[in-house]
């Protein structure tokens, strides 16, 4: 029988591998279970109504029992959120009855940043990035010191600083990009 | 690599230490999934966050034990009750109801447009046999049923039904028949009517989705065209579409600019999906959309966007220059990306958007690809030059 423990242990491929093998949901469930609160974090925020994003974790849920038996899928996590995105996207667009007008707002910001990348900061060439440090709006660079040098939470750094929480995520977010960006000009 | 799946929930409640915050907002800030995540959650109260995600849960969890009941079948379970209130509700059409529906979900389920083909071609073969005895199983199971209003037998029947064919693709299912419901609620009725008596040839409509292949986007502004009257309409912007037919069993055409056209001979399946694809041997694709103003009843003098020197031209040059960016070579993504962007009145390429993307760094390549690629003209409609929308899809080969 299965035991939860194992359960724990097993990593998102396997799980695929024996929901595949077997067809039983139960290990479909144990894998989507691990991603529930995110996908519904990510259907919140496209499609803003506590309910339609419900039917949205649950009918990916559905798209999941036959598309994982179809498609070899190797990296789930990345792919789970491309379509979870695309889901809430395709919904929002059928809803506007507008064939590719709709979806352009935010979709450039976050699939261009895709990807996880490389930390790209603090790992290398230090005077150069104190200089680019010293480049960046007062805001942004106040933030990201706190942040990547005193490794303090947004939460701290709001009590420090007296931003609020998005504007200390948006300044650390920006002050991020545009830092990578100085180093990327000022590099080889 | 992913710590906890209640990692969200224990963010918002402040049931981390400062020390786990920091660690999980820099992920965050390197992880776009779990930057959504974190944002949607705070639209909402930490308490309806939680009380969502263990609702959701519930429904999700799938105890151990072995038990056969899948998704599906309560799917096929509610087609069966819908059902069982049609022919209640209608004992007038209960005789086709039955074959309708389990052929409804043929083409709905189907994956390719070759097998939405081979069912065409079923019912198209000369003497229509297959349709009929579809028509012939039915009746003997449905007609006292009906008369009886008597429910259980039919439902049994069409339950099994459904529990097979819907299988591939239970929420395209659900999806196009609540679409058509919407779109066209009269037009299923108007076209059962002359579809019972099996006679001389009358008004009716066909309704039905198009989508694309691959993706199974819906796409809008699909001609689709009775071959023999000529008589034509457009998708509407969620793929549908509904076209008067005056013959009996006519060949319905499917065009749409980029993609293979696709000709099918309707038979008496409601609703008439289809699924256009791409050429297997093309390793792009370009979609240029109408402009938002248009309006399919006036498509005479639209001009779509085209690359000003021609499309084979544009399409060679996507697909020789595309350079595979390490990070994807790395993690050994490969497959179609999908970016669109605007091509304005005076031909300059603007708001790129992600449609598809596969991430580590291919979608920038497309972007990069078009941004710095040849030329387009703007779309010409009633005279003058429109902004429109353009898609461009790559395929991005496995790293050598």
């Amino acid at each position: 029988m299965f035991v939860k423990s194992k359960d724990v242990s097993q990593t998102d491929e396997e799980l695929i591998r024996l929901y595949r093998e077997e067809g039983h949901l139960h290990w479909l469930s144990t894998l989507y279970l691990r991603y529930t609160s995110m996908v519904y974090g990510v259907c919140l925020k496209y499609l803003k109504d506590r309910e339609a994003a419900r039917d949205g974790v649950m009918q990916l849920y559905e798209a999941l029992t036959h598309d994982l038996r179809k498609h070899e899928v190797t990296n789930f996590r990345g792919w789970l959120y491309v379509k979870a995105r695309n889901q809430c996207l395709m919904e929002l667009r059928s809803k506007k009855h507008q064939p590719s007008e709709g979806i352009s707002p935010f979709l450039m910001e976050n699939g261009l940043a895709e990807h996880p990348e490389q930390e790209v900061m603090l790992h290398q060439d230090t005077p150069r990035l104190e200089k680019c440090l010293q480049l960046l709006a007062e805001p942004q660079q106040r933030c990201i010191t706190l942040f990547y040098l005193e490794e303090k939470c947004y939460k701290d750094i709001t009590r420090v600083t007296g931003y609020d929480y998005n504007q200390v995520k948006s300044y650390i977010q920006n002050g991020k990009r545009n830092l990578k960006n100085c180093m990327e000009q000022h590099g080889s | 690599m992913d710590p906890r799946h209640d990692d969200i929930e224990r963010y918002l409640n402040n049931q981390m230490s400062d020390a786990e915050r920091h660690a999980l907002e820099k992920r965050a800030l390197s992880d776009p999934f779990l930057a959504d995540a974190i944002e949607g959650a705070q639209s909402v109260t930490p308490a309806e966050f939680s009380s969502d995600v263990k609702t959701l849960h519930e429904k999700i969890k799938v105890p151990a034990s072995p038990w056969k009941v899948s998704l599906r079948l309560a799917a096929g379970v509610v087609l069966a009750v819908a059902l069982g209130w049609l022919i209640w509700r209608s004992p007038g059409t209960a005789t086709e109801t039955a074959p309708v529906l389990s052929e409804r979900s043929g083409p709905v389920a189907a994956d390719t447009v070759d097998q939405t083909k081979d069912q065409g071609k079923a019912v198209e073969s000369p003497s229509t046999t297959e349709a009929k005895e579809h028509v012939a199983q039915a009746e003997p199971k449905k007609e006292p049923v009906a008369e009886e209003t008597n429910q259980p037998a039919p439902v049994e029947a069409a339950s099994g039904a459904a529990v097979t064919t819907a299988e591939p693709a239970p929420l395209a299912a659900t999806k196009t028949d609540r679409a058509e419901e919407e779109a066209a609620p009269y037009d299923r009725k108007a076209s059962a009517a002359p579809r019972e008596k099996r006679l001389a040839p009358s008004s009716r409509r066909i309704t039905g989705t198009v989508t694309e292949a691959e993706d199974n986007i819906p796409l809008a502004d699909v001609v689709v065209r009775d071959i023999t009257t000529q008589q034509e309409t457009r998708t509407r912007g969620d793929g549908t579409y509904s076209l008067p037919v005056t013959t009996e069993n006519p060949v319905v055409q499917y065009t749409f600019p980029g993609l293979q056209p696709l000709e099918q001979r309707a038979g008496n399946e409601v609703p008439l999906n289809v699924q256009l694809k791409d050429d297997a041997a093309q390793r792009s694709e370009v979609i240029a959309f109408p402009p938002s103003n248009w309006s399919s009843s006036t498509a005479d003098d639209l001009r779509l966007a085209i690359p000003s020197q021609g499309m084979p031209q544009y399409r060679e040059y996507l697909e020789n220059n595309l350079v595979v960016p390490a990070s994807a070579k790395a993690a050994g993504v490969s497959g179609k990306v999908t970016i669109g962007f605007t091509v304005d009145e005076s031909g300059q390429l603007k708001d790129f958007h992600v449609v598809k993307g596969l991430g580590y760094g291919c979608e920038e390549e497309v972007i990069r690809l078009v941004k710095n690629g040849p030329s387009w003209n703007a779309a010409h409609y009633r005279k003058s030059h429109v902004a429109s929308t353009v898609w461009v899809k790559l395929d991005v080969p496995p790293g050598r």
